[in-house]
């Protein structure tokens, strides 16, 4: 019996979380391979609909990460992030549509731990939740 | 100041003697207003300049064809109006027509805003059946005013807490506790300036149409209380979402009609939603099927996301759906609970950004972490 | 003479290297560790959350022309031909840097340790205790990398400028056992619970104590300077970081305790003010104390005693070791405290032309001032090196690429990537994917065989993507894609897949499927992100090789001088009539000798000059001004804003008339029954600490020796809020006291109070220490004048550029300096719009750090004027607009941060400022029809991006 494999989609920004991703990869640390990392620039080029795009395509969760508040190398995309994702939480929680499953994380540069802890219990937590509700609906 | 013109209940009568001495005496150069078609079948607004036209008008018609603001958004985007207008606005779409001007698409420059009384309108098509059947939908509406029976007007209206304009007009035409008469309340130096050459009396004490103007909204907001609790559990979930929205065939009305969608190109129409082939191959593939048109889910919500936080429950989108979906108050309610987390009112101030547009640094603070 | 050595790979000399290296001339960094990373570096230390990579990763892979050598020592040095020859020692790396791709082959021979770089990525070294024959490691390098037998070598260097700048030294760990370290399992250090937070520590999921990994309720921090015997005048970053530290502490749990033991208050920066009072409303407790004892978790002080659960040191760090040694093989003096002594009033040089000192080598320095330092550094060593060796390279026009919306894409995938997968597997599936055409394998493909390999498909007439399935952008994928472009092939229509760093790396040990399927989607993702994309290079405008530079202050006039030194031409707008205001008498000279300068080298100064309007943006802005009566319209490419300052009375005593109170300026020794009281000047009206007086309080200390010297029996005192101890003046302190001058400290909330009381002042405050309010009674009162921006002149200038200035009248910027150092990696932030501050702009610092400040913005307006044309900031990624599908709604202008979008008034359309454009994509995320669009990685390909890999 195949085991659930939950899909994280990633939107990670360039500078800080990615660079984090990359320090986890150089450093040997270890975390699931359930995350499909996409390099954006900044937390704040992620438009609603790469999220909502992201579930509707089959996807378990959704981390967007992004700078620490006022670090953000953009000035101020991470902010513009936050309000989108507090967007798109809002209207998902109206309709159950799972607001849990989407992510914002601040991650910098060099907390390549803090980015391995985290996209394991993202991964651990999906498993545990099963698959997103609007996966796999052909009727969509 | 406060006007009353005595009427013995042809409230639209003197409404429209008001505005043809408006065009006499220049005032103003032009009127958008409500005017009766030929056909009878129902009415649209009308930038009139010849003031006999203004014998078919009724600006407080109770039908909502289209949003007047989104035609003065065509009208001014690229260019203000060089005379004076007058623009007849019923107050949901004063509300749009304030956040239009947010977003660039109006020029208010020269425009003088005439807000009216709004108890609520017919469904367009109910509207035009009692007009072809002799029934005289626009008569019998003062009927319902007098007896404070909205039971036949939209579900839009009976949810609607803002039957009065706001602020933003700078002439108010009233009916709400009138006794019968045309009240003309002027909210800013624009409308005294129209009003004063008049020589209207007093209106006197307006306690009445306050207090029919709370007693209209505190029905109507906890109407909407159930409306919107039963609409939350009938749409919870992907199943329910799905089955409320299946009839859905991706026709975009409801956008089109939208007075908050102003994009030239919506995104689900443009280039980015051409596919190949190949892709529908690979979602058949991945899903075992696949629902043609595709991505009218993420239609929906992704004009959810582009537009919730300005929606102001106007019911257009509703009427214009052919399926019959029934959009407004699935939009109201993901609106009110997307408006609340920011504390955002559409239409509420000019000055107030919308929400995407700004942030504050210290907001929010349990996202992140 | 165009070499530049530096000893050292402090922050200061990476900087230094980076900023020369810039330049175009060579420099050799001599580092007596065996890699870098090795030796504790200030920021390091001090600071481990914020380290930034950019100079490491730059210096390491950018630029070939900087060669460090590693186990390294300067053994000599002689004046020769105008310059200096260098005497190095060395043993050749075990591993060269450059040449180490950090594959992880050679580590299955058992004999080699690879050690992870605090920066990021690892340095390998031979375990030699291990090796008994050399030969066992010839050929465990597939790029040749590996030394089997380093030798040791001497080298002798021909270089025209020396920078000097070894590595503070730590302060030793069992000397803080007298605070309870190593003694108690919960005393710890702060750089201990940074690393907790930071990505190269131990994993710790919380804030917890170390003996029972409880979360401690009451925590005690000690800034130790000031305490036990230890030297105050090096406390001020240990005070700050400690309480950056607290803050974020809080910010995990907002109920935590938290008490600081301090000597007194050492504050030394710009927004530190409002740090201290942000910590002070939530709650943190400020204990000054003459000192304390330590016992397990139990802290005494002033006979008063409590008990914490945890105790937190937050320790300076000691002159660099390696001072003693530079200071004979150079001749170079050292202080009291074992610091180098540079030339007085001349920061960073030494009593010989054309060596330096920087970084902590000279003195206690906060990391920034560190930083600017290295960049000071480099334009004063430059004036020694001639002219650059190194030119920049010329790129060749792009190819065309036949039918170039056809994606057809040629894959390169890199053995080295893999690691363990099975290859064929790989190549096969990649091939399946749509839009390949084909799949190409190299060993490692960043080296020669690699790169012919690529320069073969980009030149094959057919290929229109190419996807390197690789490392990451970082190790070479940055450096494969501009290989490219040398091959004519555009860099947007190239993406690299990060197949090794998150793809193999970080799962081994999953099962191969998952990993493969993983591999094959971040393919898949790049593939799918350049289908879209259109080719495009990097456009070119010309600037106006002109600087403007408005203010009335001496960093004004040196800022000037320096952008004349590099050739550029300068004017200066001094905005004010008055004369400039100087913090001290010290400064006096030097400006005298700068405006000297400024009238030999002919630059126009303009005073008073009145700015009508700045129109424009970075290399071509319109400044419209009025001087002598007539108009004038000036082109330049660049602006430097000093602002202008102020000098008043303490808001304290603003309302107090008596003729006891004379201003320090016209102080004239007078003396009364009740004595004299100097006031150092302390919380603004504003709210925010004026620390030009630094240079006054050494003034002020003076005095109050002397007229305690000559007059024993009157009471001489110091009132103060912050310590008056500041690096060179903790000597003169010391001195007061030895004298008997009183030190009174006071707390700012209530704040003191003046009256008059008949022939005498009386000055009501509140005793932080013993927590009573005091009264004292003085004769006469000597207030030290707060030194200010103008902020009328700074509105005026924030109106006129349309940037923010906070409540004192200083600009918003980032404290942390970067560079730019490919379009792409750091922009300075108002130095992307060629505007960049200096003096009473900028924020409050003493002359030297005010000398050095604005020879860095000098340094950094000279760089973006020196090239006659320019990329845009962000190089290929830059914003357009489909002006079919724009409403003009303006979202896009409200979401751009750099003002690099605009709405046409006529067209009613947003518009594209490319100069400013970052390429952020916040434009497009803002647009809601996607009239807004980022040339590369936009809306359609990252829609198709997530429907591929989802």
């Amino acid at each position: 019996m195949d085991k659930f494999e939950p899909k994280i989609l990633g939107f990670f920004c360039n500078w800080c979380t990615s660079s984090a991703a990359d320090l986890a990869g150089t450093s040997r640390l270890h975390y699931p391979p359930n995350v499909r990392p996409i390099r954006v620039w900044c937390s704040g080029t992620v438009d609603t609909s790469y999220v909502i795009r992201g579930f509707l395509e089959d996807a378990d969760a959704v981390v967007v990460g992004g700078c620490h508040p006022a670090d953000c190398h953009y000035i101020n995309g991470n902010y513009k992030a936050r309000r989108r994702i507090k967007l798109l939480k809002t209207i998902f929680e109206t309709l159950g549509l799972g607001e849990d499953r989407i992510y914002l994380k601040w991650i910098s540069a060099s907390e390549g731990v803090k980015f391995v802890r985290e996209m394991t219990k993202i991964t651990e937590e999906t498993r545990a939740k099963g698959k997103s509700p609007l996966a796999g609906r052909w009727d969509i | 100041m406060n006007y009353r013109v005595k009427a013995n209940r042809d409230i639209v009568g003197k409404a429209r003697e008001f505005f043809t001495d408006i065009l006499d005496k220049n005032l103003l150069d032009g009127i958008i207003v409500p005017l009766e078609l030929p056909s009878g079948k129902s009415y649209f607004p009308t930038l009139v300049k010849d003031k006999k036209l203004i014998e078919r008008a009724n600006p407080f018609v109770p039908v909502f064809q289209v949003s007047v603001a989104t035609q003065v958004s065509k009208m001014t985007r690229l260019s203000p109006f060089e005379g004076k207008i007058g623009v007849v606005m019923r107050p949901c779409d004063l509300r749009n027509y304030v956040e239009l001007i947010k977003f660039n698409q109006i020029d208010p420059t020269n425009l003088v805003i005439f807000g009216v009384d709004c108890y609520g309108v017919f469904d367009p098509n109910r509207f035009k059946d009692m007009a072809i059947s002799g029934e005289k939908p626009a008569d019998k509406f003062w009927d319902m005013v007098e007896k404070d029976d909205e039971s036949e007007l939209r579900r839009a209206c009976r949810s609607c807490t803002t039957p009065v304009p706001n602020r933003y007009a700078d002439v108010v035409l009233g009916y709400f506790g009138s006794s019968g008469d045309l009240l003309l309340m002027a909210q800013t130096e624009k409308g005294e300036e129209i009003l004063s050459g008049f020589g209207f009396e007093e209106a006197g004490s307006l306690d009445e149409r306050e207090k029919i103007v709370s007693s209209i909204k505190e029905r109507r907001a906890s109407f909407w209380e159930k409306v919107k609790e039963e609409t939350r559990k009938e749409t919870s979930g992907v199943d329910n979402l799905l089955a409320f929205l299946g009839n859905c065939i991706d026709c975009h009305n409801c956008k089109d009609q939208c007075p908050i969608c102003f994009c030239k190109e919506c995104f689900w129409e443009s280039p980015t939603f051409e596919f190949q082939s190949s892709d529908y191959m690979d979602w058949a593939n991945k899903r075992g099927g696949v629902r043609l048109p595709t991505d009218t889910l993420f239609f929906h919500l992704g004009r959810l996301a582009h537009m919730s936080s300005s929606c102001t429950g106007c019911g257009l989108c509703e009427d214009a759906c052919p399926r019959e979906i029934e959009l407004q108050r699935l939009f109201k309610m993901v609106g009110e609970n997307v408006q609340k987390a920011f504390d955002y009112e559409p239409g509420r101030d000019i000055e107030d950004r919308p929400p995407l547009t700004t942030f504050k640094e210290e907001e929010l603070l349990e996202l992140g972490e | 003479m165009g070499t530049a050595v530096i000893y050292g790979t402090s922050v200061a000399a990476l900087r230094a290297a980076a900023n020369i290296g810039k330049l175009g001339h060579r420099v050799y960094i001599i580092n007596e560790g065996r890699y870098l990373g090795d030796r504790p570096s200030q920021l390091l230390y001090r600071k481990p959350r914020t380290i930034c990579n950019t100079c490491l990763r730059f210096v390491l892979r950018r630029m070939p022309h900087v060669e460090i050598i590693h186990n390294a020592s300067i053994t000599g040095y002689e004046k020769k031909n105008g310059g200096f020859r260098v005497k190095v020692h060395y043993r050749e790396s075990d591993v060269n840097e450059r040449k180490c791709i950090e594959c992880d082959r050679c580590l299955e021979t058992g004999l080699i340790r690879a050690y992870r770089r605090p920066m990021g990525g690892n340095a390998y070294l031979v375990d030699w205790d291990k090796v008994s024959d050399p030969s066992a490691l010839e050929g465990a390098c597939p790029t040749g990398a590996l030394n089997p037998r380093p030798a040791e070598k001497d080298l002798e260097i021909d270089a025209g400028a020396v920078l000097l700048s070894p590595d503070c030294t730590p302060e030793d760990d069992a000397a803080l056992a007298d605070f309870g370290y190593g003694k108690a399992p919960d005393v710890v250090k702060v750089t201990e619970i940074e690393r907790w937070f930071s990505g190269t520590g131990p994993e710790l999921e919380a804030f917890v104590r170390p003996s029972d990994g409880r979360v401690p309720d009451k925590v005690a921090y000690i800034v130790t300077p000031g305490l036990k015997g230890r030297d105050l005048s090096v406390g001020f970053e240990p005070f700050v970081n400690a309480l950056e530290n607290a803050l974020s502490v809080k910010r995990l749990k907002e109920d935590i305790e938290i008490t600081f033991f301090v000597r007194d208050l050492l504050l030394y920066g710009k927004g530190q003010w409002e740090l201290l009072k942000k910590g002070l409303s939530k709650g943190i407790k400020i204990k000054r104390v003459d000192d304390i004892d330590v016992q397990g978790l139990e802290i005494s002080w002033d006979g008063k005693s409590s008990e914490f659960d945890m105790i937190v040191l937050s320790p300076s760090s000691r002159p660099p070791e390696r001072n003693r040694r530079v200071s004979e093989i150079f001749g170079l003096q050292l202080d009291e405290r074992g610091y180098l002594v540079t030339k007085e009033d001349e920061p960073i040089e030494t009593e010989i032309p054309g060596i330096f000192v920087l970084g902590e080598a000279a003195g206690h320095l906060t990391y920034i001032e560190s930083l600017n330092d290295g960049a000071a550094a480099a334009l004063r060593a430059s004036r020694f090196l001639g002219e650059p060796e190194v030119k920049g390279q010329s790129l060749p026009p792009l190819l065309d690429i036949k039918e170039v919306d056809e994606p057809r894409t040629t894959v390169h995938l890199c053995k080295c990537a893999l690691g363990d997968l099975d290859v064929d597997e790989v190549v096969r599936r990649i091939g399946e994917i749509d839009t390949v055409r084909s799949v190409k394998v190299s060993e490692f493909l960043c080296l020669e065989e690699g790169l012919k390999g690529l320069r073969e498909t980009a030149t094959d007439g057919e290929t229109s993507r190419i996807v390197l399935a690789a490392c990451s952008p970082w190790e070479r994928g940055l450096f494969l894609q501009n290989k490219l472009r040398s091959f004519g092939f555009p860099i947007s229509l190239t993406d690299i897949a990060e197949v090794r760093d998150m793809g193999v790396f970080p799962h081994a040990g999953e099962p191969a499927e998952a990993v493969v399927e993983k591999v094959i989607d971040l393919v898949k993702l790049s593939i799918e992100k350049i289908k879209f994309s259109l080719p495009y290079d990097q456009p070119l405008e010309g600037i106006v090789r002109r600087a403007v530079v408005i203010g009335n202050c001496i960093a004004a006039y040196k800022a000037a001088l320096e952008i004349t030194e590099r050739g550029i031409e300068v004017l200066l707008l001094d905005p004010s009539e008055e004369d400039e205001v100087l913090a001290s008498s010290s400064g006096k000279e030097l400006l005298k000798a700068f405006k000297k300068g400024i009238g030999e080298k002919g630059i126009k100064v303009y005073k008073p000059a009145e700015i009508i309007s700045v129109d424009g943006f970075v290399g071509h802005y319109r400044v419209s001004f009025r001087a002598d009566g007539e108009d004038h319209d000036v082109e330049v490419g660049a602006i430097v804003i000093a602002g202008a300052g102020r000098k008043e009375l303490p808001s304290e005593l603003k309302e107090l008339s008596h003729p006891g109170m004379v201003s320090f300026e016209r102080y004239d020794g007078r003396t009364g029954e009740k004595g004299v009281t100097f006031f150092l000047p302390g919380v603004l009206s504003a709210g925010s600490r004026s620390t030009f007086t630094r240079e006054g309080i050494g003034e002020v200390l003076r005095r109050a020796t002397e007229l305690k010297e000559s007059n024993r029996e009157i009471p001489v005192r110091v009132l103060y809020l912050d310590t008056p101890v500041f690096g060179k003046y903790a000597d003169l302190e010391a001195r007061a006291r030895k004298a008997g001058v009183e030190f009174i400290p006071y707390w700012h909330e209530p704040g003191p109070s003046f009256a008059v009381d008949g022939e005498t002042i009386k000055i009501s405050y509140y005793d932080d220490r013993t927590g009573e309010k005091k009264e004292l009674v003085t004769s006469i009162l000597v207030p030290y004048p707060v030194i200010r921006p103008d902020i009328s002149v700074s509105k005026r200038l924030s109106e006129l550029l349309g940037l923010e200035i906070d409540d004192d009248g200083f600009f918003y910027y980032r404290e942390d300096p970067y560079e730019e150092i490919n379009a792409k990696l750091a922009p300075n932030d108002l130095g992307t719009n060629g505007i960049f501050l200096t003096g009473f702009a900028k924020a409050q610092k003493d002359l030297e750090g005010l000398i050095v400040d604005s020879e860095a913005s000098a340094f950094e307006a000279s760089v973006v004027l020196s090239k006659e044309k320019q990329p845009p900031q962000s190089g290929w990624v830059v914003s357009y607009t489909d002006f079919r599908k724009c409403a003009g709604c303006g979202f896009c202008v409200d979401a751009c941060t750099y003002d690099a979008r605009f709405i046409d008034p006529e067209r009613k359309v947003a518009v594209v400022r490319e100069i400013l454009c970052q390429g952020c994509g916040a434009c497009e995320a803002a647009c809601p029809s996607g009239a807004a669009k980022l040339r590369v990685m936009n809306a359609k390909s990252l829609l198709s991006v997530v429907d591929k890999i989802t």
